[in-house]
């Protein structure tokens, strides 16, 4: 999948051939997220272990203006979850309120003893997401679920078409070309995870953080981070791209002949 | 190749942010948005006399990117009974194939006083469930395999809306690289195009059922090839074989680039 | 008249439009990387082409001669990146030759991108331009379009973020041999495993004011394992349905039959040599 929200469920190129846009140009209304509007770049994530490093940037985007500076993307589900979300804005809102508001507030008020875990918010969110482009409507995003679970950590991702899946390392949106291969060197399968330390995984995402503000065009380096371990889930609203670097630039001059 | 990202498409074609979709006057909608993806991986499956090896590459794909090395594409459709089912294609789509699969023949044995649902019966619901979505497809191929009541291995394999061969087969690949698969199987299993060497090109090889140890090479083989030529197959291979004994799962390695 | 030959276009246009799908052309896929160091300069590929999602060839050179110190890695369509980097060469040799001066890496990135530039796009190279000259150590990256950058560490192609990844972590303002061969291997290695349209092993070619080395597989990462067993088919296995034997005092009646006698120890067959002036 392309990084770029837009691009997200289209025909792909490769596959298709150039996408025919021509039909689309009308001055009808539109309806919601048929395409998206309002969007948030990458969530990156990663397993440690004792627990889960989550974080996405705090910008929300309109086309290539950064329209709003500070949105959460991390929402915290019940005691142990983090679902992190990009693509449009609107969507996850819809999500977090509408959905995983209610479904923690009916769920608490029965009062049993049981609460939802990691993988049941998972689930039950790859469900909506499913049914909802099985009624060619889709909440256009792409989400990483991040938790505590049954003694282990858990990390999953679910997107606008209901494709699921697992791994140690993952990342969403431009996140997926930049910062795997880097969440990858660390922790390359699932039995790494043991190796890797909660420390070492903070390192390892706030690294990650800082390449995709200088490589992403949409993203920002105000961003939030949250560390679900088994006691609890504690979150870094405001966290800034530390440790920058731009000394590449000092020796260059131009983009060809040019030496002055 | 026009590299995916490019030319990202949200930049040659000039996606509008303001995409309209509906027509008002047709009371007809028009989408811009695809419903279907593919995630690439390979499948296949083995039968002998008694046995049974479905086996499926764990690599999960996005274009040029690998979403996850460890996904499994090979299902138990419960715990007590012989039926394996392999999906491939649109991730989503399988998914619910498999989930849907293991739902029914759960019912089916709350429905007939624990009875296990027969292979041949899981077989036609496949392709029933399947043609059910004729005009909005399940991108999933499927290959079904499990033992019949006289402990004979069944196999059967399926197109996207559920076209199928009662008689079952004696192998099947669906996935990135069955055309890389198939002819080999077609030779390594049913002997096709080989003749017995003395009879001078006149006699083709007769066809016996394959042992186990050879079975478990040959998938071995198809995939590790497959690997070697296909981007979308590879990380991780599960093997699941079924005998009279039972069930048994083994996860090798697979190249990883 | 030199150059391309347009004279089907007409005609393919027209085909085309009613159905026929273009010819797929083979592609590489790639990672394609470039690093200065102090003393010098490095670019390094993968070895993986592809033709849609089938490997084409599994141990490919991306890393192109241009002049002895100017060597270029090149992405895209194969055969454009071979053709363009083989002709921009000769140019360069026949104005070394006409200068009577060792041929320069601006000399080579402006002939390269005022060609690009001409085929607006047509020509699919994406071309990694290093060497050392002398006015200097040099590293560009040229576009199919024909624009140009320059900057101390570039990456190209389908691996070129996870590339990229690699350099923006690790990337020092002063490097020495070892350490940018190190950083432009381990950046091509993220995108032989991260990327499907890069795989296999990892070419690398040091330039310096002395020489340029080409470092053909530094890495071999992908080694094929053994396969579980043989496939050799007994002989007589493939099917015929009429046998006729041809003997040579039959033939003779049809073609003359020159005896070429028994390959001489040193290898190659005994007539097989060339003529020479004498």
């Amino acid at each position: 999948m392309n990084h770029l929200p837009e691009a997200w469920g289209r025909p792909r190129n490769d596959v298709y051939g150039t996408y025919d846009a021509s039909y689309l140009q009308s001055s009808m209304p539109n309806q919601h997220t048929q395409s998206p509007i309002v969007t948030g770049t990458s969530v990156v994530a990663l397993k440690f272990n004792g627990g889960v490093v989550i974080a996405a940037d705090n910008l929300a985007s309109y086309g290539s203006l950064a329209r709003f500076t500070n949105v959460e993307r991390l929402k915290q589900v019940g005691t142990h979850t983090v679902v992190g979300a990009g693509g449009d804005i609107s969507d996850m809102q819809y999500l977090h309120e509408k959905l995983l508001d209610s479904l923690i507030i009916k769920e608490e008020y029965q009062n049993d003893g049981h609460h939802l875990r990691a993988s049941h918010i998972y689930r039950y969110l790859s469900k909506v997401l499913y049914q909802r482009r099985c009624k060619f409507d889709p909440l256009w995003n792409t989400l990483l679920v991040a938790g505590w679970d049954d003694g282990k950590p858990f990390l999953a991702s679910a997107d606008l078409l209901g494709t699921t899946f697992s791994a140690p390392a993952l990342a969403t949106g431009f996140g997926a070309h930049l910062a795997v291969p880097l969440l990858r060197r660390v922790c390359p399968d699932e039995a790494a995870v043991e190796n890797i330390t909660r420390e070492q995984a903070v390192d390892t995402i706030e690294e990650c953080m800082k390449v995709l503000f200088y490589r992403d065009a949409r993203s920002l380096s105000k961003y939030s981070l949250a560390i679900i371990t088994g006691k609890d889930v504690e979150g870094a609203a405001e966290c800034e791209a530390k440790n920058q670097s731009w000394k590449f630039a000092e020796g260059i001059r131009g983009y060809g002949t040019q030496v002055v | 190749m026009s590299l995916p990202f490019m030319q990202p498409l949200g930049y040659d074609q000039s996606y509008s942010f303001h995409t309209p979709t509906s027509k008002a006057s047709g009371g007809y909608t028009q989408h811009s948005f695809n419903p279907y993806t593919d995630n690439g991986g390979t499948i296949i499956g083995i039968t002998g006399e008694d046995f049974v090896v479905l086996a499926g590459d764990t690599r999960h794909t996005s274009g040029y990117n690998i979403n996850s090395r460890t996904e499994k594409k090979v299902y138990r459709l419960g715990e007590d009974n012989s039926l394996v089912l392999a999906t491939v294609g649109f991730g989503a789509d399988s998914k619910d194939v498999a989930e849907t699969m293991m739902r029914a023949v759960n019912d089916f044995k709350f429905n007939h006083n624990l009875k296990n649902m027969s292979v041949s019966a899981a077989a036609q619901y496949l392709s029933t469930f399947l043609y059910g979505n004729r005009f909005f497809p399940k991108y999933a191929n499927c290959v079904l395999a499990g033992l019949d009541k006289d402990g004979r291995a069944r196999l059967y394999s399926y197109d996207s809306v559920g076209s199928y061969s009662k008689q079952g087969e004696s192998r099947a690949s669906a996935g990135s690289a069955s055309s890389l698969i198939v002819p080999f199987l077609d030779n390594q299993v049913e002997f096709k195009n080989q003749f017995v060497p003395s009879s001078k090109g006149q006699e083709e090889r007769p066809v016996v059922p394959l042992d186990p140890v050879t079975v478990a090479k040959l998938v071995k083989d198809a995939f590790t090839s497959a690997t070697e030529r296909h981007i979308e197959v590879g990380d991780g291979l599960q093997i699941i074989t079924v005998t009279k004994d039972g069930v048994s799962e083994e996860v090798v390695d697979l190249k990883k680039d | 008249m030199p150059g391309f030959d347009f004279s089907n276009h007409t005609r393919n246009a027209a085909l085309h439009a009613k159905g026929m799908p273009l010819p797929k052309a083979t592609s590489t896929g790639t990672t394609i990387v470039g690093c200065i160091f102090d003393g010098g300069v490095v670019i390094a590929a993968d070895t993986r082409a592809t033709s849609g999602p089938i490997v084409a060839d599994k141990n490919c050179e991306k890393l192109h001669f241009i002049s002895p110190q100017i060597w270029c890695a090149g992405a895209g369509t194969a055969a454009d990146t071979e053709f363009t980097t083989a002709l921009i060469s000769s140019q360069l040799e026949l104005h070394s030759l006409s200068t009577g001066r060792k041929p320069r890496v601006v000399t080579c990135m402006t002939l390269l991108k005022q060609h690009l530039f001409r085929y607006q796009g047509h020509i699919g190279a994406y071309l990694v331009i290093a060497g050392v000259d002398p006015t200097g150590t040099h590293l560009f990256t040229v576009h199919a379009h024909g624009s140009t950058d320059k900057l101390p560490y570039v990456t190209m192609g389908s691996g070129s973020l996870a590339a990229m990844a690699v350099f923006e972590t690790k990337w020092e303002k002063s490097l020495t041999r070892e350490e940018a061969v190190d950083l432009c291997s381990e950046a091509i290695l993220a995108g032989i495993f991260n990327d499907l349209g890069s795989g296999s092993n990892v070419d690398v070619c040091v330039i310096t004011s002395e020489r340029a080395t080409l470092m053909r597989n530094h890495i071999t990462p992908n080694e094929r394992v053994p396969k579980e067993m043989s496939y050799k088919f007994a002989r007589g296995t493939t099917g015929y349905i009429k046998e006729m034997v041809v003997e040579k005092k039959d033939l003779k009646k049809y073609v003359t039959i020159v005896d070429l006698g028994d390959a001489p120890a040193s290898g190659g067959t005994a007539g097989d040599a060339m003529e020479v002036d004498a």
